[in-house]
């Protein structure tokens, strides 16, 4: 049972309130709830939860989250990845005992300690009654409950933005040379001592992760081709990548690394690199600690949350990720694998289908800052009465290309122009023993 | 409710006095002190006194001087609901769209817009106002990212109201009350309140407000408009007894 605690604050004193919201600070784990005047329900107060952990509440019917039993495990899915520490709630004398049950219900799912502040000398009888047998404190003050503060451990803040990017983000010299022997000498002859200097740097990069990769990692197996793996790590080499000639580079690179190491990798063309293809460190963007908090601002949902970051992850449409199995994401939440089988004929009786085309398999990198929210989508889907383990990752959630660019408008991202699987660089790298 | 944009100075006074000026009264002075006290502070403050005094016309001229643009008024006439209050702020905020239905979400448009730019919310007749609607606007207040001073103003038993609740005693930075004038106070105010008095004889002013005045604003303001009548009725240049004995009469009050 998490710690307990109710503040007393018989004089409704202005610097008790203020003070408490001054260190309302949800990356860190502090939050502080500042219940809505008027509005005592069970939902209403899920909503101000929501809202005090920084989710939007400006959407709460379109995204179907208007209900109490949906609200409450919105709410324990985003302290549970959130980290929360301690939930602060004020003007908790003011509230519901069924409020005050289900808070300490919501103690004990996510570990938080909690804080009631009650405005009064004492504690409401009917909520008193509530508190029997869970052994929480009485304390009066602000400073007592500023000073114990500080005795527990922060939660670590949110994961920052990733690192990786280089300093220099400008436009790398387009160099088509399409293979890695005596790509550094080419490189020299046709971008000069500048144009080489800065394209090597990038291309060093690229070796030396591929190097360190291959020597931290199992040696990939003779089925090369289809290691996911591989793909993994190129989509983790180029996702932060800040132009297209950067990820040919790094790319480039990684190829050299390999070779050293007695594999021969292949990748498009560069051409196609530069021009054609698309995927990580071509057109996607890359999500970054704002981008994560901006989804939050904009969105309650977890799954919805979590589908705008797939999305702009993936470049993927909605509607395609719709069906995405609970498999395609890894438990880390650090990558996605997404499959995609090609239909032979436009049209086909299902009795007919014996065998299907080879499926394309492209991963992705999935960086930190998307992680909570995936994490989140995780725990909100499983407390879901009814929860299969094998089924869909976005099941059960208002799941559509509309309802998701509606909910990313209301963050103020701009999705990416939808993208198909084939079209993707990392389904078309190959790797051969040497 | 009505917003303080609209409202002129004209409209400050009771029955819109034509040639009405807004005198400097004592508690005229000292509450325009006070308001600027409790706008750096971004406090909260309460303005409370019998009807008629001046409190809002005072209220107004001092937020006309010293915070023209960032004054917000509202004001409700009978017992309002949280809601009510919504609405009202939503309107005189002049916010776009469509008031959402849900409070958390209309709190949350509400604050966005309060912490746009530094804003004085004046809230008359806050006598009329429950505890679920104080605790609204200490909600709004208590927001970190609210940008904003209250001024309640009441009349009645707005002190009362105000001071049993704890969470307002503790927030509410002045507190001050009008009282009616004393008959001092009334021979030096009057002259200067309207050019009708001013050459009025002093035991004129005096005998007016034992019968009809009382000290207090809003009754000078009728007899004041009475005797605008008469005189031009009766191409006088100043109010003598006969003509107050005639205000006196259509105001049922005693006429000696």
């Amino acid at each position: 049972m998490a710690e307990i605690r109710v503040l007393l604050d018989p004089g409704d004193d202005m610097q008790v309130s203020v003070g408490l919201l001054e260190r309302h600070d949800p990356a860190r784990g502090h939050v502080v709830v500042h219940p809505t005047p008027g509005a005592r329900s069970l939902q209403a107060f899920a909503h101000d939860v929501l809202g005090a952990l920084g989710q939007a509440v400006n959407r709460l019917d379109a995204e179907q989250l208007a209900g109490p039993a949906v609200a409450w495990r919105a709410v324990t899915a985003w302290m549970v990845t959130g980290q929360t520490g301690e939930l602060v709630v004020l003007r908790a004398d003011r509230l519901r005992a069924g409020v005050w049950a289900r808070l300490l219900e919501l103690g004990r799912e996510t570990g938080t300690r909690l804080l009631l502040v009650c405005h009064a000398p004492q504690i409401p009888a009917q909520l008193a009654a509530v508190l029997a047998g869970t052994g929480h404190q009485v304390v009066t003050g602000l400073p007592q409950v500023l000073d114990s503060r500080s005795a527990y451990p922060h939660p670590r803040p949110w994961p920052d933005a990733t690192a990786g990017a280089e300093a220099d983000a400008e436009d790398l010299p387009r160099f088509l040379h399409p293979h890695i022997r005596n790509y550094r000498t080419k490189a020299f002859d046709q971008l000069g001592p500048a144009g080489f200097a800065r394209t090597d740097a990038v291309y060093r990069h690229g070796r030396e992760a591929a190097c360190h990769w291959l020597s931290t990692h199992p040696a990939p197996g003779p089925a090369a081709a289809s290691d996911q793996s591989v793909q993994l790590f190129l989509a983790w080499l180029v996702h932060d990548s800040p132009s297209r000639t950067h990820t040919l580079a790094r790319l480039r690179g990684a190829q050299a690394g390999f070779r050293l190491h007695g594999f021969k990798l292949d990748i498009p063309p560069s051409q196609w690199i530069l021009d054609v293809l698309s995927g990580p460190g071509l057109d996607a963007p890359l999500v970054t600690t704002q981008t994560g908090g901006r989804i939050r601002a904009g969105v309650a949902h977890p799954v919805i949350a979590a589908g705008i970051a797939t999305v702009l992850v993936t470049g993927v449409e909605p509607l395609a990720l719709a069906s995405m199995p609970w498999e395609a994401l890894s438990p880390q939440n650090d990558a996605l694998r997404l499959t995609w089988h090609p239909p032979h004929r436009t049209l086909i009786l299902a009795s007919q289908v014996t065998t299907r085309t080879p499926a394309t398999t492209a991963v992705f990198y999935v960086p930190a800052a998307a992680r909570p929210l995936l994490q989140a989508a995780r725990h909100f889907s499983r407390s879901a009465p009814g929860h299969r383990p094998a089924g869909r990752l976005f099941a059960a959630t208002p799941f559509s290309n509309e309802r998701i660019a509606a909910a990313a408008a209301n963050c103020k991202i701009l999705l990416p122009s939808r993208r198909s699987l084939q079209g993707m660089w990392q389904t078309r790298v190959y790797l051969h023993p040497g | 409710m009505s917003a303080w944009a609209g409202i002129d100075e004209r409209d400050d006074h009771y029955l819109g006095l034509a040639g009405a000026n807004v005198v400097a009264t004592e508690a005229l002075l000292v509450l325009r002190d006070n308001l600027a006290d409790v706008l750096a502070a971004k406090a909260m403050m309460c303005v409370h006194g019998d009807a008629g005094l001046g409190k809002t016309l005072s209220v107004n001229a001092s937020l006309r001087a010293l915070a023209p643009a960032d004054v917000c008024r509202v004001q409700f006439r009978a017992r309002p609901t949280p809601r009510d209050i919504r609405h009202v702020l939503f309107d005189a905020l002049a916010i776009s769209g469509t008031p959402p239905a849900r409070p958390i979400e209309f709190d949350a448009l509400l604050k966005d817009a309060l912490s746009e730019r530094f804003r004085v919310l004046v809230c008359d007749e806050a006598q009329w106002l429950s505890r679920e609607c104080f605790e609204l606007w200490r909600h709004l207040w208590d927001d970190r990212r609210t940008d904003i001073a209250i001024v309640f103003v009441g009349g009645g038993d707005c002190y009362r109201v105000l001071r049993r609740e704890p969470m307002l005693s503790s927030r509410v930075y002045v507190w001050q009350e009008f009282r009616r004038l004393d008959r001092e106070q009334v021979l030096a105010v009057i002259p200067a309140y309207h050019p009708v008095w001013a050459a009025a004889d002093p035991g004129d002013i005096a005998y007016a407000d034992v019968h009809a005045g009382h000290g207090n604003f809003r009754a000078w303001a009728k007899i004041t408009a009475h005797v605008v009548t008469a005189l031009a009725r009766l191409d006088r240049g100043r109010p003598d007894r006969e003509i107050l004995q005639w205000v006196f009469s259509r105001l049922g009050g005693s006429g000696g």
